[in-house]
């Protein structure tokens, strides 16, 4: 158990304005809110990419930012923002989205935070075209001067974001592969605290299943370290009515406290279309929290595999060489490991996921990956741009389509694959 | 430069026997420097190929001398940038500008979709800045993927390829 989650779940919103007032109101609303909670500083686009030249013209010229620019303002301002509200009893987490993020964690250190995420794969296929061996250069750095930090800022905790990666169609099993190699990771520089993410995916006894399989498997893999489950609410194209969307969330809650984890993320009705207010993101943040102590309406977990496939993957990458940081960039170059979808040059992308009758997120071609895929890839039916949308927006269309109050329901309109889907 | 490489299962090359001079230069795909979605480029490429158009999908977070020495490289007829971070109303007007200074661009089709701001449906200012740096089209509403579809069809090369599917290994390698 970490300092971080003394005893029941621990709620989080993601939250960043390039007004340090604003960000400051948020921080408080979130601490004060009448539910334990961990405090984010989401950061800028422009920092993400260091063009913090670009994110301080910006800011100059009274332009709203879709995060909080810390580079371009630096410590001393920082440190206002936060004075009366970090601390022992109140985390902040930076989260960036960096595949180079030296000066965002000086900043961070600089300011008082020692809590961030993200990792060398996860902050870095997904988001552009940096190349994979910077970036596990650049998070090797960075993890090392976190680990070895003696500040104000209390120990370092870098939480994985390798269950999130893509927001939204990859297979749990590739999820949970890639998030407890980058804990190694993590681990092997030095970090003594960390936590592992799962995204909420389309069906929950899957969910469950994935979850169950994660902390198994944490629990072999990192039991000299302190570590826990991060669940965060479903991150793809979320539902557009109220109703969906609360459904969606307390979904995610059922599914945190069931499976035993520690910490969730939540998101808000307005993502769907733009950045939440902080008012927004209070609201969902308790009723999240009254949320978790329901978890009666969730499916039993499925029983699909995700432990034996994770686990051979796992097994195949620390194969290939001495330490994780090499044996990450043998196993993306050799097609061991291939994100679906993904188009960075140094993603095999290959591979290829969908949903099944149940609405499982399953694999349709394995590419080069030892795994099985789910479904014959000569069987698959082809994905079309219509076909792909109604499968990102299968979990709109389920949540939705719900009557308030009854939970998801499936209708023949809900199929997992119906390409009549309205484009968004 | 054999950069370009579908994601879909539309077989671009060897449908359009008799039309040897069909246009194959591939329509250019990208986004602007700070945004890292994805799932939105996948999404267009797709939809591209259904079209009959090679893509060079340049990905999230487009580095602007990327894009600018692909556009040089291969003189597109269209140019879809999609960014759904906010931060195209910041990004947009200087790059459009950057890019229709290049002549390999002067008479390209350039159109521009997704989410500009960050609080929502951009004001019909921004829409216009847009249209006054460079951008021939703006598409913000959620239902404009469909009249950025329908638009195509009058893009030189547009070949409608749905329905003529063969499986992704012919076009993966």
């Amino acid at each position: 158990m970490t300092r971080l989650t003394s005893g029941g779940i621990i709620l989080q919103a993601r939250m960043g304005f390039s007004d340090p007032e604003v960000m400051r109101e948020g921080l408080l609303a979130v601490r004060d809110c009448g539910v334990p909670t961990v405090g984010t500083i989401t950061l800028d686009s422009f920092t993400r990419t260091n063009q913090h030249d670009q994110a301080a013209r910006a800011v100059a010229e009274g332009r709203s930012l879709n995060g909080f620019p810390i580079v371009a303002y630096g410590a001393e301002r920082t440190r206002r923002l936060l004075d009366g509200i970090a601390g022992d009893s109140f985390y902040v987490q930076v989260r960036h989205g960096s595949a180079h993020p030296i000066p965002i964690i000086k900043a961070m250190l600089d300011a008082g935070l020692s809590m961030t995420e993200g990792g060398p794969v996860s902050y870095c296929l997904p988001y552009g075209r940096v190349p994979l061996r910077e970036s596990v250069t650049q998070w090797r750095r960075a993890v090392s001067l976190l680990a070895g930090s003696r500040g104000d800022a209390g120990p370092a905790h870098v939480e994985s974001f390798g269950g999130c990666m893509l927001g939204q169609l990859c297979p749990p099993d590739l999820l949970i592969a890639i998030g407890l190699l980058e804990a190694m990771f993590f681990r092997e520089l030095g970090l003594k605290e960390m936590s592992l993410s799962y995204a909420q995916q389309t069906h929950p006894g899957q969910d469950l299943e994935a979850l169950a399989a994660l902390r198994s498997l944490a629990t072999d893999l990192l039991d000299d370290v302190d570590w826990h489950v991060v669940v965060y609410t479903y991150m793809g194209l979320y539902p557009t009515s109220q109703a969906g969307a609360d459904a969606v969330l307390q979904e995610s809650a059922h599914l945190t406290a069931a499976a035993g984890c520690e910490r969730l993320v939540v998101k808000t009705e307005a993502e769907a279309s733009r950045i939440p207010t902080i008012a927004e993101n209070v609201r969902a943040v308790r009723l999240a929290a009254n949320a978790t102590a329901d978890t009666a309406r969730l499916s039993a977990p499925t029983e699909t595999g995700i432990h034996e496939r994770a686990a051979a993957l796992v097994n195949a990458v620390l194969r290939t060489a001495p330490t994780v940081g090499e044996a990450l960039l043998i196993a993306f170059a050799s097609g061991v490991l291939d994100v679906p979808w993904c188009l960075h040059p140094a993603n095999a992308n290959r591979s290829r996921s969908g949903l099944d009758e149940h609405g499982r997120l399953v694999w349709t071609d394995t590419g080069g990956m030892p795994i099985a895929a789910s479904i014959d890839p000569r069987a698959a039916e082809p994905v079309t741009s219509a076909r792909l949308m109604a499968m990102l927006a299968y979990v709109r269309r389920r949540f939705d389509g719900s009557p308030a109050g009854m939970g998801p329901q499936r209708t023949r309109a809900d199929s997992p694959n119906a390409d009549h889907v309205r484009m968004k | 430069m054999a950069t370009y490489v579908p994601v879909g299962t539309f077989h671009s090359k060897g449908t359009d026997q008799g039309h040897d001079d069909v246009d194959t230069r591939p329509v250019v795909l990208a986004t602007i420097s700070s945004d890292a979605h994805l799932w939105n480029l996948v999404v267009l490429q797709l939809l591209l190929e259904e079209h009959g158009f090679p893509v060079e999908n340049l990905g999230p977070c487009t580095p602007v001398e990327l894009l600018v020495s692909r556009c040089e490289d291969i003189a597109p007829k269209l140019l879809a940038l999609s960014t759904v971070n906010g931060h195209g109303v910041i990004e947009l007007p200087a790059l459009l500008r950057r890019l229709r200074r290049i002549p390999q661009l002067h008479a390209a089709r350039i159109v521009i979709g997704g989410q500009l701001t960050t609080t929502g449906e951009p004001a019909a200012s921004v829409v216009q800045e847009l249209l006054d740096s460079g951008a021939d089209r703006v598409y913000t509403a959620p239902a404009d993927l469909a009249a950025f579809s329908a638009d195509l069809e009058a893009v030189p090369g547009h070949r409608r390829c749905i329905g003529r599917a063969r499986g992704r290994a012919e076009v993966s390698a």
